[in-house]
């Protein structure tokens, strides 16, 4: 796959193609989770990668990433673009964003990019095209505080040098719109119908290239009419033109080398989905209607759906590079709605999304008993060293597992005795324990039940006393309070715990603390 | 999860050893209970006001300080093994040492313990000579451990003929230390560069409202280098913070066979407000109606 994807950048001698893809689920406090963002960003790099020219090798991805990752990586293909640009060759970028933002920035996660910031960043790129669709909630602000307007139409091929300079902005909605997720189609519109119009659906003349025109009338058309009616209201993309140039920005080629082509009938008119057997993706959703429609897909095994009211029409592909193959009806088969394996896919992107996200705790702290008569005359507070594994859920909820291992010397102070009695304490507990934790905020806290089993050793060293071992379970409360700047956590963590155990008939019973610095990753 | 908890605890936490090593060392006689010691202003008194001060309380004070710097010196074997842990513990036994002391002898402390009774003693190993005891007791549990009764016994002749001194004799001391402080200190056959042996005999007690001290010397009470010595008998008694009474009896020295008996009063701080004698030798001092004690009581325990 990839010599052949390099091959097929070779054969671009006079344009070098650059992408930045950028997805990310997660927003600013307040923003909800978003289940589609990164796999939308992930179905647009492989629509570039695949038909508009894009190599490996001039792609940067980033899922999850913060603000710095997005600077770094532009900062990072400046070089290759001014390489390209000094070899003769025109330099086009695309940059693709999915994720969260309001009408002043970005959200990367819990970093922001502002718009002007943005804008900044694609201009420095040295790219002589530079071409950015960002689906994002209010994103029309970006080509708003451009002030600019459709300008007339440009013809570029993809294989001859583009005789342009300058800018193309376009945004999944207006300045005060969301940008809108749906559950039935596996995405947000913008992006789904993007990266289908990209595919060929948007290839209104048929001659096998989908411009930059063609795309956007296709995808404002699509977006406007599949969310007329939804809840959020409408969603309106807009665009921003500041090329410097005649002709059209041929964005996809649908008969490049390492694809091939499945065309949908208007025979046989209806709503189909495609699934990518191989891959276990959903691909698109094509509306056939008087014309038919062609995509251009990888090489691969694919399903082609049709819901229909009583069953599924279901029809298995075959699809080789540079081949075409037309689904007609007399390849669907009738299939039961279990067997529905689009709809399946979709369902586990969003069980994936609701899924827990782990993050990884090195904890540097002490542990010690509470009551300073035991401390001093039985167990001297100890340094620890642990991991912990904390599962948090979107609605605040979270599950974790820890081991904290305790190690010290001390003196115990014996009440009648003139000397003190030297002491070596090694404890190792495993931990369990369930919380709540306030949202998503840069400073964050939470707390909760926790138990831990809870294994204790003193040896007293040259006193002639044999070692002495105690093996319990402790029921507790935990709490923390830290900073989580993007993926990473400082937490302060105390757990309080109750050890039933008597000890020289002690009976008011014993409770020890400990506390630590937790530094982890959230994953 | 109750059962859990309940059935999850394994293996042992425990100090008892410490704490019996704690209890033997409380069995051993200390400073604080087997030394002899004034109200604390009474005993002031003797540093301030020289003209008024009574002299029956500089006596006994200055009797009572030689007793306890003999005491002091004997427990100072015991002291040094409470800042040591024991060498050997068996379930009712410790073992502290054998350590090098003085003159080329090495002691070691050995303890037993049955149903409240300790039994101790310090073995003397001397580079030349044989092993033997010179210090020992006996201590019986009261309430607590301390606060129990007992006796110890230090033999100074033994320890004399290791180190090559000249003194010896036998000191035992009773104690008792359930209510306050009591002492009977007796030391037989004390004698000092060939001198003639003497026995001499102290009996302390003291509560947090009375003190009581009784003793019998033989002294040069008139400081004249006479060979004539006096039997003097004393017996203090005081209440703390508020004053006492010391009566004395004296006979041999100037005196021969006659009982001269001596007796003042004092005040808080040890200062004189009365004083009588049974001859008119002495001036006599203020008003008897001033006296704590308006009787003199016997010496009784000696």
């Amino acid at each position: 796959m990839i010599p052949l994807v390099l091959l097929g950048a070779v054969a671009f001698a006079d344009v070098q193609r650059f992408a930045v893809v950028v997805g990310n689920d997660e927003g600013a406090l307040g923003d909800a989770r978003l289940y589609f963002a990164e796999q939308d960003a992930r179905k647009m790099q492989g629509v570039l990668s695949e038909l508009g020219g894009v190599s490996l090798m001039n792609t940067r991805a980033l899922y999850g990433k913060s603000r710095a990752d997005l600077m770094k990586v532009m900062s990072e293909l400046r070089g290759p673009i001014a390489s390209a640009r000094q070899n003769g060759n025109q330099a086009v970028l695309y940059f693709f964003y999915s994720g969260h933002a309001d009408d002043t920035a970005l959200h990367l996660g819990r970093t922001t990019v502002g718009w002007d910031e943005l804008t900044s960043l694609l201009d420095l790129s040295g790219a002589d095209v530079r071409v950015a669709f960002v689906d994002a909630c209010q994103s029309g602000s970006m080509t708003r505080r451009k002030g600019g307007k459709p300008a007339p139409s440009f013809v570029f091929d993809l294989q001859e040098r583009l005789d342009a300079r300058g800018s193309v902005i376009v945004t999944s909605s207006g300045t005060d719109e969301a940008s809108q997720e749906s559950d039935e189609i596996g995405g947000s519109y913008f992006t789904h119908y993007l990266a289908s119009g990209l595919s060929g659906n948007a290839d209104d003349d048929e001659d096998g290239r989908v411009t930059l025109t063609e795309a956007y009338r296709y995808v404002y058309h699509e977006t406007v009419l599949r969310t007329s009616a939804s809840r959020s209201g409408t969603q309106h993309p807009t665009q921003d033109w500041d090329l410097s140039a005649n002709g059209e920005v041929v964005l996809t080629e649908l008969g490049r080398a390492n694809t091939g082509t499945l065309t949908l009938p208007a025979t046989n008119p209806g709503t189909f989905a495609i699934f990518d057997l191989d891959r276990r993706m959903y691909v698109s959703q094509v509306e056939v209607q008087s014309a038919d429609r062609r995509i251009a897909l990888r090489p691969g095994r694919y399903l082609v759906q049709e819901r229909l009211p009583s069953h599924l029409a279901v029809a298995e592909v075959q699809l080789a590079a540079k081949a075409a193959v037309t689904v007609d009806a007399s390849r669907f088969k009738s299939g039961e709605y279990e067997q529905d394996v689009a709809k399946g896919s979709i369902d586990a992107t969003i069980r994936a999304a609701k899924r827990p996200k782990l993050a990884l705790h090195l904890l540097v702290g002490a542990r010690g008993f509470s009551d300073p008569e035991i401390q001093a005359g039985y167990f001297p507070t100890t340094g620890a060293l642990g991991l912990e594994g904390r599962f948090g859920w979107r609605d605040g909820k979270y599950l974790s597992a820890d081991f904290l291992a305790g190690s010290g010397t001390g003196q115990l102070s014996i009440d009648g005795l003139g000397y003190p009695v030297p002491v070596d304490l090694d404890s190792a507990t495993f931990g369990a324990g369930a919380g709540w934790r306030t949202p998503e905020f840069v400073v964050q806290a939470g707390g909760g039940l926790h138990l831990e089993a809870f294994w204790l050793r003193r040896r007293f060293p040259d006193a002639g006393v044999s070692d002495q071992e105690l093996f319990t379970v402790a029921p507790g409360l935990a709490g923390w309070v830290g900073l989580h700047p993007g993926q990473f956590e400082i937490d302060l963590q105390l757990r309080v715990h109750y050890l039933p155990y008597v000890v020289d008939g002690r009976d008011d019973g014993m409770g020890f603390s400990e506390l630590a610095l937790a530094f982890g990753y959230r994953f | 999860m109750p059962l859990l908890l309940l059935f999850a605890c394994t293996g042992e936490m425990s100090n008892q050893i410490f704490l019996d090593d704690a209890d033997f060392l409380a069995a051993l006689p200390d400073e604080s209970r087997q030394t002899l010691g004034f109200d604390a202003d009474t005993t002031d008194a003797t540093a301030r006001g020289l003209g008024d001060r009574a002299d029956l309380v500089d006596l006994s004070v200055g009797i009572a300080s030689g007793v306890n710097s003999f005491v002091l010196r004997t427990l100072g074997v015991v002291d040094a093994v409470r800042e040591l842990p024991p060498s050997e513990r068996t379930e009712d036994g410790r073992r502290w040492g054998p350590y090098e002391v003085d003159c080329d002898v090495s002691a070691a402390m050995l303890m037993s313990r049955e149903n409240g009774v300790y039994g101790w003693s310090v073995l003397g190993h001397p580079a030349a000579g044989e092993d033997a005891t010179v210090l020992y007791g006996t201590h019986y549990a009261g309430t607590t451990v301390a606060g129990g009764d007992g006796t110890f016994v230090w033999d100074q002749g033994r320890w004399a003929e290791w180190c090559g001194t000249s003194e010896t004799g036998l000191m035992t001391v009773d104690y008792d230390n359930r209510e306050g402080v009591d002492l009977f200190v007796v030391v037989e056959d004390w004698s000092t560069e060939g001198e003639a042996p003497t026995d001499w005999a102290y009996a302390y007690r003291r509560t947090s409202d009375l003190g009581d001290f009784q003793y019998r010397t033989v002294t040069d009470l008139e400081a004249d280098g006479s060979d004539a010595l006096a039997t003097v008998s004393v017996r203090d008694r005081w209440v703390p913070r508020q004053g006492g009474r010391s009566d004395a009896w004296v006979t041999g020295g100037g005196f021969g066979a006659t009982t001269w008996t001596w007796s003042q009063c004092w005040g808080p701080t040890g200062r004189l407000v009365w004083q009588g004698d049974s001859q008119d030798l002495l001036e006599a001092v203020g008003d008897a109606a001033d006296c704590l004690y308006s009787d003199a009581a016997e010496v009784d325990r000696l």
